[in-house]
């Protein structure tokens, strides 16, 4: 995750974009995921669209979780604020809130699967059943990603690898908790709407 | 994420660092390229499987309707992934774009490698359906639901499709990690003077082809996701109302048609994916051994950006008479012609390139020149097929077989083989045996147009695709089971004769013409490395400065009929 | 020798190529309908396209023969071109507008069935067609794929009284010659793709909705429907006959056939079972029988 020595490998030539790699390969992940999501979301609007459309009610632990998604995402800021700062024990411990947030993010969606569960609503009840559940799930699947960048993220941190100057993880792992916080607001929305 | 390993230079030890679990994108070009190869073999005897039954009805009797399906199905499965886009990117977009642009190595070589590996996970998995019960997919290699899931419909329907979805899942994850790979090393590793603009076409291409797949993969992802949902567990997404079996089924409102807009969304700029980079490669082979610049190098460029671009907004010109509704199918019939025009730019330009040069007609050359000949037939049927009404008549029909196989597929293998033949003495320091190659050009190039000329023929008189037997069609002629026939013959004697390329790809390895510094007298950068192979870190202590773009042939006052890419500044101009 | 051989290559691929296509020797099958314009299209696109291949490889050959290499030829350097490369990308572009330009209208003419055309609701099923006529009324009852049944085998809604004078047709379907056939499609298990080589015309059949194609016959005959997009292991065996005879053939013929209100015993008491049961056993076979059936089916239509 090391930007400078991608930098300095080149016997001191100037690169040709001013962006370190890791988040050139970031980006290009997060645009390849919007492609997934967006492709998910379109293909529910068209079903949406059919006649014979049921909407279900969004289990309440859902909200619980959004709250839980948005909390994380301000504290993977705060992290990255505090390791700017230089204070790299601060940050460290927001890592390890962004950590527990991110986690009770994904039990609380479990707890909402069980919600729909005990409403009788099972996976092939309907479309729209289907809809909530493929959605959530493939969500939660790519913020598990998101939690063990964060180990990663954390582990380095508590054994001092960053610094106010070098922090390139610290960011793009809350790039990716953001960009997960955007993605599952849109779904959210979405499957709220009747 | 790589980069400790990738900052110390050291060779690595022992023969699983080295050959095996290996970080050089060098050895994990070789490693896709062996794998892909390899896969593809066995798509090929698929294929015979195919024309065994067509050219000779009734004669092979383990070849049956149900079997059959499965053979059509792996076939263009493996061939159109596993073999042509793992090869041309994994195989050559690993090896090129280090060399090409003058870097060390991949931007994230843990990443590189892991690639590889869930590549090979992959087709571990694809491999493994045929052994599941009910045996592999025959749903066709386009998996339409509700058929490609339904059992009682055709083979391999339940666990068969399943293992082929998981498969397909995990490719896509490799071709991902892949993806941002190359992508990144293109963006950040080229090396001091080497512009995006002095970047040979095979770099641009497979730069293109990259952004491609990160983009397209994701809808064959989410279509796969789904599929399997509506096979394993119940669910309707593609799935409505149906009545099979004597009975409705638990399936309701689901829309096939939705599966087959995701589908061909990942579908056609996958077409791309694999033609970029043989028309890159081709392109630069054409250059080097025509000793003349590529013709036109920007309009080579901003034609690949275009066809890249429009590519997305054409995928359902497939659907023509798909069900969808039948008004868009103006839209993507405009787009679709429209798409030609930077299609056609850029074979034009291929064939100024060759007029007033100094051909060297060697393997590489004669194959580059067969792929701009197979895809000049293969593009401008797609204009038959792409302009809507024209299509009605001969959608699903040989016809689009013929078109889809000279265009993306033997053009592909045409450009890979030229490729092959063109770096093989990189890889190993030796030339590959030109008489066998020559043979195998020859074979390979007369026998495609001897299968897919015909086929067309048998298009157009009607007989459909996927059919396991033609009898008692009463619209065709007689005459087709005889033109069957020779397809056939010519399909085994075509297969046969890549046997030549195999022995010579392996008995090269020791006994090839040693090859010198630079064999084609190339201006490219990828021959300029300090040792012929070249080893771990590629350069020496130094990258090499770019004083100019790669096809600087036959320069008028310069000493000889190419200067390298990194020649100094004064010695010619730049 | 090389560049010899591979320019005799290319010539032979752009001229023997070029003069198989003119010959006809293999050709689309005799036209059959009123769709001539169709013809017309793939003529011009082969005229084309044709030319494009013929004069690449010609250049091709050409440019093989004269410039491959030999002691002394030095290659020019030139490499850009900006008129020539316009001026190619326009003709390209001319190209472009005179193969999609009419072949656009009659796609708009394609996508509008006369309003005087017979309506033929075609069903398709693993592995047969089966044909419903809206009978006296000119009107096709409304259908539900929920109501498929092995009683209500065209699942209409009998609650329609529309429905009952419909006819069901599964031997080979009489048209009438010289009267529009509007076709509309729906398939009963997974997709299949309606086909009629001498007509031109081809239209996927997809469960759960309802598509549509249209053609006028202009020619007495038989003709052969094939299903054209993969919907199971007898795939291939999926065909049915397309019978056009006089209008007053025809109408001998419609007025023998099996009504809806006859088959599912709405108005009168005695039914004729032997064909019911026929095709209901035809649908939950197995693989094997079902082909068989299949066989048998088309072998039956045939006599009928």
């Amino acid at each position: 995750m090391n930007a400078t020595v991608a930098m300095n490998d080149r016997n001191g030539q100037t690169q040709p974009f001013p962006i370190p790699a890791p988040k050139i390969g970031v980006w290009l992940l997060l645009a390849a995921m919007t492609l997934l999501f967006s492709l998910l979301l379109s293909a529910y609007v068209v079903r949406m669209g059919q006649v014979d459309w049921i909407s279900i009610n969004v289990p309440t632990a859902f909200f619980g979780s959004t709250g839980l998604l948005v909390a994380g995402s301000l504290t993977a800021w705060l992290a990255l604020r505090a390791i700017r700062a230089g204070d790299a024990r601060r940050s460290t411990s927001w890592l390890a809130v962004t950590l527990g947030l991110t986690v009770l993010f994904l039990v609380a969606q479990v707890f909402g699967w069980q919600q729909l569960l005990a409403d009788g609503v099972l996976l092939s009840t309907n479309p729209s059943a289907s809809f909530i559940y493929l959605m959530s799930g493939l969500h939660g699947a790519h913020v598990i990603g998101g939690i063990v960048a964060l180990q990663v993220v954390l582990r380095r941190g508590r054994s001092g690898q960053y610094s106010s100057q070098d922090h390139l993880g610290i960011e793009l792992t809350g790039l990716y908790l953001h960009f997960m916080l955007g993605v599952w607001v849109l779904m959210f929305i979405l499957l709220s709407l009747t | 994420m790589g980069h400790d390993e990738h900052h110390d230079h050291h060779e690595p030890q022992g023969i699983w660092a080295k050959y095996i679990f290996s970080q050089d994108h060098k050895v994990i070009a070789v490693q896709y390229t062996i794998v892909a190869l390899a896969v593809g073999g066995f798509g090929m005897v698929l294929s015979w499987m195919i024309r065994l039954q067509l050219g000779f009805p009734g004669e092979f009797d383990f070849i049956r309707a149900d079997n059959y399906l499965q053979f059509v199905t792996q076939h263009g499965m493996i061939m159109v992934v596993y073999l042509l886009t793992a090869l041309l990117l994994g195989g050559f977009g690993n090896y090129c774009i280090p060399l090409m642009i003058g870097a060390r190595d991949m931007a994230f070589p843990v990443l590189n490698m892991l690639s590889f590996w869930t590549y090979f996970v992959s087709v571990i998995l694809m491999i493994a359906a045929f052994f599941v019960p009910g045996g592999a997919s025959g749903g066709g290699w386009t998996l339409n639901p509700p058929q490609s899931i339904l059992p009682g419909a055709s083979p391999g329907a339940e666990a068969g499709i399943q293992m082929l979805i998981a498969s397909l899942a995990v490719f896509v994850i490799a071709g991902t990690m892949g993806g941002l790979n190359y992508v990144t090393t293109v963006l950040q590793l080229r090396t001091k003077g080497m512009t995006l603009m002095r970047m040979p076409l095979t770099v641009w291409s497979i730069f293109i082809a990259s952004i491609l797949a990160l983009l397209a993969f994701p809808a064959l992802f989410v279509g796969g996701v789904m599929l399997f949902f509506d096979s394993a567990l119940g669910t309707s997404f593609f799935i409505p109302t149906v009545f099979q079996g004597g009975k409705l089924l638990a399936y309701e409102g689901g829309n096939p048609i939705l599966y087959q807009h995701l589908f061909w969304y990942f579908g056609h700029p996958e077409v791309y994916i694999v033609i970029l980079p043989a028309m890159g490669v081709a392109s630069d082979i054409i250059s080097t051994n025509a000793r003349k610049p590529i013709f036109g190098y920007s309009a080579m460029v901003w034609s690949m950006i275009a066809i890249a671009v429009i590519s997305f907004i054409v995928w359902a010109h497939h659907m023509f008479i798909s069900g969808m509704n039948p008004f868009f199918g103006y839209w993507f019939a405009i787009a679709t012609l429209i798409i030609a025009v930077p299609s056609a730019v850029k074979t034009f330009n291929w064939v100024f390139t060759l007029w007033e040069g100094n051909l060297q007609l060697n393997t590489p050359m004669l194959f580059a020149i067969g792929f701009v000949s197979t895809f000049i037939i293969g593009g401008l049927t797609g204009l038959f097929l792409g302009n809507v009404i024209a299509d009605v008549p001969l959608h699903d029909t040989y016809f689009v077989i013929a078109h889809f196989h000279l265009v993306m597929g033997i053009s592909a293998i045409l450009g890979i083989f030229a490729g092959i033949y063109y770096w093989y003495p990189k890889v190993t320091g030796r030339l590959m045996n030109e008489k066998m190659g020559k043979t195998h050009f020859w074979a390979t190039f007369v026998g495609a147009y001897l299968i897919f000329f015909p086929m067309f023929m048998v298009g157009v008189q009607g007989l459909p695709r996927r059919y396991f037997s033609f009898s008692g069609i009463t619209s065709a002629p007689e005459s087709v089971g005889g033109l069957n026939t020779f397809i056939s013959v010519w399909a085994l004697i075509v297969g046969v004769a890549q046997i030549i390329f195999l022995v010579n790809l392996v008995i090269s390895w020791k006994t090839g013409k040693e090859a010198g510094h630079n064999p084609w007298r190339s201006a490219g950068l990828e021959w300029q490395t300090p040792d012929i192979v070249p080893g771990h870190g590629n350069w020496g202590a130094e990258t090499p400065v770019v004083t100019r773009w790669p096809y600087e042939y036959s320069t008028p006052g310069a000493a000889e009929d190419f200067i390298a890419q990194d020649a100094p500044a004064e010695s010619g101009a730049g | 020798m090389v560049a010899t051989t591979l320019a005799l290559i290319m010539f032979g691929i752009g001229i023997g190529g070029a003069a198989l296509v003119i010959s006809k020797v293999w050709w689309f099958p005799e036209l059959a309908s009123n769709w001539s314009s169709i013809d017309d299209t793939l003529v011009i696109t082969t005229i084309v396209t044709g030319i494009v291949f013929v004069v690449l490889h010609l250049i091709m050959g050409v440019s093989i023969m004269k410039f491959s290499t030999r002691d002394g030829l030095v290659a020019k350097n030139w490499h850009e071109n900006h008129k020539l490369e316009k001026t190619l990308i326009i003709i390209v572009s001319i190209g472009c507008v005179i193969l999609l330009g009419p072949a656009l209208g009659i796609y708009a003419n394609y996508l509008d069935a006369p309003e005087d055309a017979m309506e033929v609701d075609v069903l398709g099923w693993q592995w047969a067609w089966g044909y419903r006529l809206p009978g006296e009324d000119g009107v096709l009852g409304r259908t539900n794929p929920k109501l498929f049944s092995n009683s209500n085998f065209f699942g209409v809604d009998p609650d329609d009284p529309a429905s009952h004078d419909d006819q069901l047709v599964f031997g080979p379907l009489f048209l009438p010659k010289d009267r529009p056939a509007k076709f509309s499609m729906r398939a009963k298990d997974v997709i299949h793709s309606f086909y009629i080589p001498e007509f031109r015309i081809k239209m996927d059949a997809v469960p759960g909705i309802i598509t549509e194609s249209w053609a006028t016959p202009i020619k007495t005959g038989n003709f052969q429907v094939l299903c054209t997009e993969l919907c199971g292991v007898s795939h291939y065996l999926m065909r049915s006959t397309v019978m056009v005879v006089e209008q007053d053939a025809w109408d001998g013929w419609a007025q023998n056939q099996m009504t809806v209100a006859k088959m599912m015993n709405l108005s009168e008491p005695e039914p004729e079972p032997t064909e019911k049961d026929e095709t209901a056993d035809e649908s939950d076979g197995e693989v094997a029988e079902a082909t068989e059936s299949a066989d048998v089916e088309s072998t039956d239509s045939e006599q009928e």
